[in-house]
């Protein structure tokens, strides 16, 4: 009855691939989308039974977990608040239709949150100032054209970002639209913190905590520029906002930190982390499509949306 | 209907003038007549003298002086004195009258058993203060007053005006007066299960602030029964009051726990009494859904408002199942998520909670938990008890007072301790001594975790010296920088969550 999972998994692949802009969860929400509307559930249960399956086989694919998990839930948590009298309606068809109307409600909300979290942050840019940033993020990335093609001038120290070398990836970017751009080593932030004026994060996670989960190397990014006194800006769409609460490095789950590849073959205890979790002490404010917060107010609106 | 309304409504029915009654409230103020007429003559004789400063009264006496002669003078003090010796007079004859209606006050409501009183009651009762209540006399504003009966001066601080009041702690001053108790019948409308409960929780008996709301609850359900049972017996009583009666006797029970608002509640209890009195409000409104039996006629509700009152038992007994159980659960099963991280725990004093938590996470073949450590402000405290439960489980227990906090930590994988509430802006109220923990845990960056079931989140910032029940209650705060995270029966939350918990369980303070 369910979909095969590599049907799921290739499916997911073809919509990253079509469009570049495209991020990881809007792309399993979609992937879910579709499978909602070929749905032909008969009961509730059944259907999210579905749901539940078909984002499993998305967390086995190679990206971020975390993301895709985020994105996931709160799809399926957005379209099934539905008012008590609909879910006693005898054709669940009926129900169903809300579902999909539920969900272009909620892909067009995300398709807009980049736009939305780029005009948050326009106040806070300064002309001639140096930003730091870290590793390759498409909301960062958005971000910061916007700026510029507002006429703000900026210059823009990326770091390297080993070991998949994505900061070489946000240079070329950077560079090709005509902004200033120079790449650091990951070993040399603390080098350079004293110059920068902010720095820009994107995240895989936004915690409950208010912490995020992100590329290796974003905590050595934050706890120096705390050191420094440099704000932390974290730029993240609310679809990343996890129901998951890691109390320290140890203990951020093993599927965010490994690749399901590396999980299901490799011994753990040789393999490098992707990601790693910045406690929220180290983050000044968080720009999501739900206004600007502080960390601590993530830990609220989570329990808002899942209560 | 409003409180006022029924009152209103009441007094209409019931014939004003009951000769007993009328005595006592007409006695009322001669306890504090013989002052009177004294005070305002030394007042006007300062008015009279020289002590008065202001330029107009001055001028009007010296003008006074010249058109009076000498003769007058004399004649008018002469006037004076005899008026002082006859309201001296008077005034004797009143005090040694007014004791007897005073005890008449109270004396109809012993001997006929009935501890506690209806709204028709009541109401009479007020009526007649409203009636016959005269204008207060005027006082001096001066903490020192002059206590003619002894005759020495002596200062009178009043202590209870320092204590702030807010709705969960009970005062009976507003209430009529049959309710105030006196030295003549001290609490004589008080059920026995609350004097049970406050003398247990004076002998200490009573562990902690879990055990104090669990008890209170069972006692609860006691008095509601008996009330019930009584209620019904009693032909005056409103079956459309009867929210309005409960609410009415439950005041004298809950000022008697707290020394009539001196003390605040403990603060959970304070928040579960609050929740009741809710509740308690909600039995007047009409029934959403009226009980239909199968042929489509309405059930005939039971006399008295018993199914209601079945109601709040219900409820009553629902909280207690939800607020002890329910959520001792589901907290053992959000830290279950930590259970591959947590090798080493080390907790401090007693608490169920976690308690429990530990007993749980050491179920199964090969447990993650290896090593606990129960920490006691001194040694034999209250975490033997801990050492009571654990001792015959396969894990390797240590037990130590908090000199070996430094030992404890090592290798620590996180502190585990149990609250007595949570307060709006983070900080939790925690037994004595935990403070140098989280501490040590912060330098050690070891996680600090406190469990609390949702009930203890309170919308309060500040503390208490001394609360009602469990006196000056072993605790301290914890600030919420200290604090990693909170496990609480909803998730792990963040102690800056704190607001929001109010806001999802409702029980912020204006609800």
């Amino acid at each position: 009855m369910f979909a095969d999972k590599d049907a799921i998994g290739s499916e997911f692949k073809k919509i990253l691939g079509s469009d570049v802009e495209i991020s990881t969860g809007l792309a399993s929400i979609k992937t879910l989308y579709n499978i909602l509307n070929r749905s032909t559930a008969t009961t509730a249960k059944e259907l999210s039974e579905e749901l539940r399956a078909a984002a499993e086989a998305l967390e086995e694919t190679d990206y971020s977990s975390t993301s895709i998990r985020s994105a996931c839930e709160l799809f399926t948590r957005f379209i099934s608040l539905a008012p008590a009298d609909l879910l006693d309606d005898k054709d669940f068809t009926t129900v169903l239709n809300f579902y999909r109307s539920r969900g272009d409600l909620f892909i067009e909300r995300i398709a807009k949150s980049r736009t939305l979290i780029s005009d948050c942050c326009r106040p806070f840019f300064k002309n001639n100032s140096n930003i730091l940033t870290h590793s390759y993020s498409k909301v960062v990335l958005k971000t910061l054209l916007d700026a510029r093609e507002a006429g703000i001038w900026f210059h823009v120290y990326v770091t390297e970002s080993q070991p998949d070398s994505s900061g070489r990836k946000m240079l070329l970017a950077l560079r090709e639209k005509g902004i200033h751009s120079t790449l650091v080593l990951d070993a040399a932030v603390g080098y350079v913190m004293e110059r920068m004026d902010m720095c820009f994060l994107g995240a895989e996670g936004v915690m409950e905590t208010g912490g995020i989960i992100n590329k290796i190397g974003t905590l050595n990014l934050a706890v120096c520029a705390k050191y420094m006194n440099k704000p932390v800006y974290v730029m993240a769409e609310s679809i990343k906002f996890v129901k998951e609460y890691p109390l320290n490095q140890a203990d951020i789950p093993a599927d965010f930190k490994y690749s399901s590849t590396a999980i299901k073959s490799k011994d753990l205890q040789a393999e490098h982390p992707q990601v790693d979790y910045t406690p929220p002490q180290f983050i000044t404010l968080i720009f999501t499509d739900l206004g600007i917060m502080t960390p601590a107010a993530v830990g609220e609106e989570l329990i808002k949306l899942y209560t | 209907m409003t409180r006022k309304k029924t009152i209103e409504k009441k007094a209409q029915t019931v014939p004003s003038d009951e000769p007993t009654n009328n005595e006592t409230v007409a006695s009322e103020p001669s306890s504090s007549t013989p002052n009177e007429p004294e005070a305002t003559e030394q007042v006007s004789e300062l008015v009279n003298g020289v002590t008065n400063l202001s330029m107009t009264d001055k001028e009007r006496g010296e003008m006074d002086r010249q058109t009076k002669s000498k003769e007058q003078i004399k004649a008018e003090r002469e006037a004076k004195k005899a008026e002082k010796a006859n309201k001296k007079a008077n005034a004797t004859s009143k005090v040694v009258a007014s004791p007897a209606p005073q005890i008449q006050q109270h004396a109809p409501q012993i001997p006929n058993g009935q501890t506690l009183l209806s709204t028709t009651q009541v109401s009479k009762l007020e009526n007649k203060k409203d009636v016959t209540q005269k204008p207060p006399s005027p006082e001096p504003k001066s903490a020192i007053k002059k206590d003619t009966a002894r005759g020495n001066r002596e200062v009178q601080f009043d202590l209870n005006t320092t204590v702030l009041r807010t709705p969960s702690e009970e005062t009976i001053s507003d209430l009529p007066k049959m309710f105030v108790f006196t030295d003549l019948a001290p609490n004589f409308n008080v059920h026995p299960v609350f004097h049970t409960l406050a003398a247990r929780c004076e002998r200490g008996q009573v562990a902690d602030v879990d055990d104090l709301c669990e008890e209170f609850l069972s006692a609860f359900v006691k008095f509601i029964s008996d009330w019930g049972a009584e209620r019904l017996h009693n032909s005056d009583a409103d079956p459309t009051a009867l929210g309005f009666d409960l609410d009415l006797a439950i005041r004298p029970q809950l000022g008697y726990l707290t020394e009539d608002g001196r003390w605040p509640l403990p603060y959970a209890l304070g928040n579960l009494v609050r929740q009741l009195k809710r509740e308690i409000k909600r039995l007047d409104e009409p029934c959403k859904h009226a009980h239909t039996k199968e042929d489509g006629t309405v059930a005939a509700e039971l006399p008295g408002g018993c199914d209601k009152l079945k109601e709040l038992e219900e409820w009553l007994e629902e909280t207690r199942y939800s607020c002890f159980e329910l959520a001792t659960n589901s907290i053992s099963t959000h830290l279950m998520q930590k259970r591959k991280f947590s090798k080493k725990i080390v907790t401090f004093d007693w608490c169920r909670v976690v308690n429990r938590i530990l007993l749980d996470s050491l179920v199964g073949e090969d447990p993650d938990l290896k090593h606990i450590v129960v920490l006691d402000q001194q040694l034999n405290g209250r975490g033997v008890r801990h050492m009571d439960t654990l001792l015959d489980k396969n894990v390797k227990l240590d037990y130590g007072d908090l000199r070996s906090l430094s030992v404890a930590l090592h290798k620590c994988s996180i502190v585990l301790i149990g609250c007595s509430a949570v307060l709006s802006n983070g900080c939790v109220a925690v037994p004595k001594g935990s403070l140098s923990i989280a501490l040590s845990a912060q330098a050690n960056n070891i996680p600090f975790m406190v469990c609390a079931q949702t009930f203890k989140f309170v919308d309060k910032v500040q503390t208490y010296g001394r609360m009602a029940l469990l006196g000056r209650e072993n605790m301290e705060l914890v600030p919420s920088s200290l604090i990693t995270a909170i496990v609480t029966d909803i998730r792990i939350v963040p102690p800056s969550s704190a607001p929001a918990i109010l806001k999802a369980k409702a029980l912020e303070s204006q609800n």
